[in-house]
């Protein structure tokens, strides 16, 4: 996988992850809710748990923050 | 001879179309690319807005990009539809506890999520940035409910 090379979608991504790590002390993805329960939201963490998956099937995470590396 | 196997071809192909469109009712699927699900109670918020057309839920949260990408789409959609009887409601989960009740009851783990009400309930859900045209095919179909 690699970085999104659309940079305003990275920013985007990361001013919401960083907000995130401001309110909650974690990076959790932006897009994803956040439950309250710290083990089930451990899965949520950039790079989230889901990212493998989604890049396979979409070629790219659910926020975008990561696509399938080009060859 | 040959009549009868005709016959017997004939017979089988009305059962395999019969079996299809019943499969398709069963599970409410359609070629369109969204799928109406059955099973969810919705939240008392909902119900009322559901007496008169169906209802159209735009769920968000606050630093979702996607969130901001999709906001536009639903705002044409929206007045695609205005003065008919379907009604739009923005749910964003760090507002209130009635949206995160809202997004609970409809299974959301991500946003943004569009869920579309038909009468008896049942929900297409849309997650991420949708393609407004199956979006609106869906509400075509929740209206024809009504």
């Amino acid at each position: 996988m690699q970085l999104n090379p659309d940079e305003e979608r990275v920013d985007e991504v990361a001013k919401g992850l960083a907000a995130r790590q401001e309110k909650f002390g974690k990076r959790y993805c932006p897009c994803r809710i956040i439950t309250g329960d710290t083990e089930e939201d451990r899965k949520i963490i950039c790079p989230c748990i889901y990212h493998e998956e989604e890049l396979k099937e979409h070629g790219m995470c659910h926020c975008k923050l990561f696509i399938t590396k080009k060859q | 001879m040959k009549s009868k196997f005709r016959i017997r071809y004939i017979a089988l192909i009305a059962a395999l179309c019969l079996l299809s469109v019943t499969m398709s009712g069963c599970l409410n699927i359609n070629q369109s690319g969204y799928e109406f699900k059955g099973g969810i109670t919705p939240p008392t918020v909902v119900s009322n807005l559901m007496q008169n057309g169906p209802v159209i839920l735009f769920i968000t949260q606050n630093n979702c990009p996607d969130c901001e990408q999709a906001r536009p789409l639903i705002a044409n959609l929206q007045s695609q539809y205005n003065g008919t009887n379907v009604t739009f409601v923005n749910f964003n989960i760090n507002d209130n506890s009635t949206s995160q009740n809202v997004a609970k009851a409809y299974g959301v783990t991500a946003t943004p999520t569009t869920v579309v009400l038909r009468k008896d309930g049942s929900a297409a859900i849309f997650v991420g940035v949708f393609d407004p045209g199956t979006v609106k095919s869906a509400i075509d179909d929740a209206r024809s409910t009504y």
